[in-house]
């Protein structure tokens, strides 16, 4: 039997973790190929026209996978400490199983900060099989890289989004790939740990996973000295970005230069690569 | 003190109740035009939802006519919406804007003690009692406005001669401003289901159209472009199962229980939906499965970029397949024009008449 997971969403972030417990159990894992043309056009085609492009891109990885696999792994996310995942996350099996019509979805409930065991053998129970042993094999951490990316001796631009906005270069308009060609160190914003997240947000009020992700990494890289520049990308019609530009940009305005990107599908990489290239003149 | 809120269709006038009993003062808020809603476009973030615009706009209307204080219910309940960033938003933005303003009633759909601190701080004499009855006044007087406004769209249908709906409505929305307690509330409501019956009718059979979206665009007449007595006029009768009334009680010892209960809703929406993800959307997908069998069709309403609307628009479209009913989306926003909000809303009403052969 064989288990699908779309590269896509929060994969960047758990990948590992899934691709390993369906490997202890014993099945055959798939993981859809980076975003290219086919999968991007797939989305796009079938998801409404009102999503954020991110989920775009998540259903075209669950429809590339549809015909290949017997089941497709789609969590939903609810959220982290005393905080709420955006709606599209929350809903998310609900809303790939009604995007891509097919009954193959397999899902679970799963917490943003804490791995819960319990969930994972739900899921295993689902499959017809006992899942302990499988989820003790895994020896998942979170590594704390940021130190080290830091210390390096290049020139450092840091970079804030969610997670599969960074690393799907579809879903940020090929901007990270553009800053390394011109010889930047890229700091992306999901190494940074979450007890640094947790310290600096702690006098803001928060409601979203999201934006407090986004509140603690860019006020963690606004009082680093290494950091040369910072930009904030967001994909058009973010939820929990709502009040990031409000608040955070505001209050740090002229510590720093700041390059704040809206991205969607109309966006050309030409428009983004001029906007960047601006910016880094200006450093 | 002086404080203003939200208009949310006419339930305004049972929150000036609600102030006068505390002893409170208020500045009443005006209905929202075409200049407040663009102060709200140009002063709010770009991913701002479209509720927030509007509602922004007509809080800075109030402050300017003399207001301090806002009171605005926003939940924490409300997990995958923007709904509860409401406050800190409005405030901050005001702020900038050189206003210096208070808001009220942050934090919780009611069941806390909120309104009584307020109170206290303007009038040391409320007692807790009279407190919890005007309490119960509001809600209830809430629940009767927002029966007075099916009621009058009923008879927007029917009507022999034009006009008769808006009179009830207005007489309607007069005695119930009046209304001191609930006795007489209850005699008002009598007194409104006799007018009504008193209109002369005639007999036809409509169509009938089920309204979902989500909270405010629904509810809002502003915010909707009138759908209601638009609808009504070209012969259908509107379903509209939203009310804020219940929403607001749905904590409390009054919630509504049997099948009108959320819970109820809640269960037949679960093999669609697994949970809430904000303003509403998980319930209105049980409000479709309730009504869906007696409607010749669905809208659905929601301001631009609203998450959970945008969610439950591809499980509504996968619903109205599996039991054959057409369905509309209306999303509001300022990329739309008016002309083109009314021209799909009756091309969708032509083709639901097409399908009933009316």
């Amino acid at each position: 039997m064989k288990i699908g997971i779309p590269r896509a969403g929060y994969y960047f972030r758990f990948g590992k973790l899934w691709k390993k417990f369906f490997e202890n159990l014993g099945y055959e894992v798939i993981v859809s190929p980076k975003t290219n043309r086919e999968i991007y056009e797939l989305g796009m085609e079938n998801a409404g026209s009102e999503f954020c492009q991110p989920i775009k891109v998540l259903t075209g990885h669950v429809l590339w996978l549809k015909e290949k696999v017997d089941y497709i792994f789609v969590p939903d996310f609810l959220g982290g400490e005393k905080t709420f995942c955006c709606g599209y996350f929350r809903g998310c099996s609900d809303l790939m199983r009604s995007l891509s019509a097919s009954e193959k979805i397999l899902t679970m409930e799963l917490n943003m900060n804490k791995v819960s065991k319990e969930e994972f053998l739900k899921v295993a129970k689902i499959l017809g099989k006992n899942g302990e042993k499988a989820f003790d094999k895994i020896d998942w951490k979170e590594e704390d890289r940021l130190e080290e990316v830091l210390n390096s001796k290049k020139k450092k631009i840091a970079i804030v989004g969610e997670p599969y906005v960074l690393n799907d270069d579809f879903c940020n308009n090929g901007v990270i790939k553009l800053l390394e060609e011109n010889g930047y160190e890229v700091v992306k914003s999901d190494i940074v740990p979450f007890s640094k997240i947790k310290k600096n947000t702690k006098d803001y009020i928060i409601h979203w996973t999201e934006e407090k992700e986004s509140f603690g990494s860019l006020i963690e890289f606004f009082n680093e000295d290494r950091i040369d520049g910072v930009v904030y990308i967001c994909p058009f019609n973010c939820g929990p970005d709502f009040l990031v530009g409000e608040i955070i940009l505001d209050k740090y305005k002229g510590v720093k230069p700041i390059l704040r990107l809206n991205v969607d599908e109309t966006l050309s990489e030409t428009r983004t690569a001029i906007r960047v290239e601006a910016f880094l003149d200006i450093l | 003190m002086k404080v203003s809120y939200f208009t949310l269709g006419n339930i305004h006038i049972a929150m000036k109740g609600l102030f006068s009993d505390l002893g409170i003062k208020t500045i009443e808020p005006k209905k929202i035009t075409k200049t407040m809603y663009e102060y709200g476009i140009i002063h709010s973030p770009e991913n701002a939802c479209y509720p927030f615009k509007m509602l922004l706009g007509q809080y800075k209307d109030a402050l300017d006519r003399g207001a301090d204080t806002i009171f605005f219910m926003d939940s924490h309940k409300a997990f995958g919406c923007r709904l509860h960033q409401y406050v800190e938003g409005a405030k901050s933005i005001l702020k900038k804007q050189g206003y210096d303003v208070r808001f009220i009633g942050e934090g919780g759909y009611f069941g806390k003690d909120y309104l009584f601190k307020v109170g206290k701080e303007v009038n040391p004499l409320l007692t807790k009692y009279q407190y919890l009855k005007a309490l119960v006044l509001w809600l209830y007087k809430m629940k009767a406005i927002e029966e007075l406004e099916v009621i009058a769209s009923d008879v927007r249908v029917f009507e022999k001669k034009k006009g008769e709906s808006v009179k009830l409505l207005e007489a309607g929305l007069d005695i119930i401003s009046k209304v001191k307690n609930l006795l007489q509330l209850k005699k008002a409501n009598d007194k409104i289901k006799k007018m009504a019956n008193s209109v002369e009718k005639v007999k036809k059979n409509p169509l009938k159209i089920l309204v979902l979206g989500d909270l405010y665009t629904v509810l809002e007449h502003e915010a909707n472009k009138n759908i209601v007595p638009k609808l009504n006029d070209m012969g259908v009768q509107v379903i509209k199962p939203y009310r804020f009334n219940e929403e607001l009680r749905s904590n409390s010892i009054l919630k509504t229980r049997g099948k009108h209960s959320f819970e109820y809703k809640e269960k037949l929406a679960k093999p669609y939906l697994k949970r809430e993800l904000g303003a509403g959307a998980f319930r209105a997908i049980g409000d479709c499965l309730k009504n869906i069998e007696k409607v010749d069709g669905v809208i659905q309403l929601f301001g631009f970029s609203c998450m959970p609307e945008i969610v439950n628009n591809s499980i509504l479209i996968e619903i109205c397949k599996k039991y054959k009913k057409p369905f509309q989306s209306l999303s509001i926003g300022e990329h739309d024009s008016d002309s083109s909000y009314f021209t799909k809303l009756e091309a969708f009403v032509d083709i639901l008449k097409e399908r009933k052969c009316i």
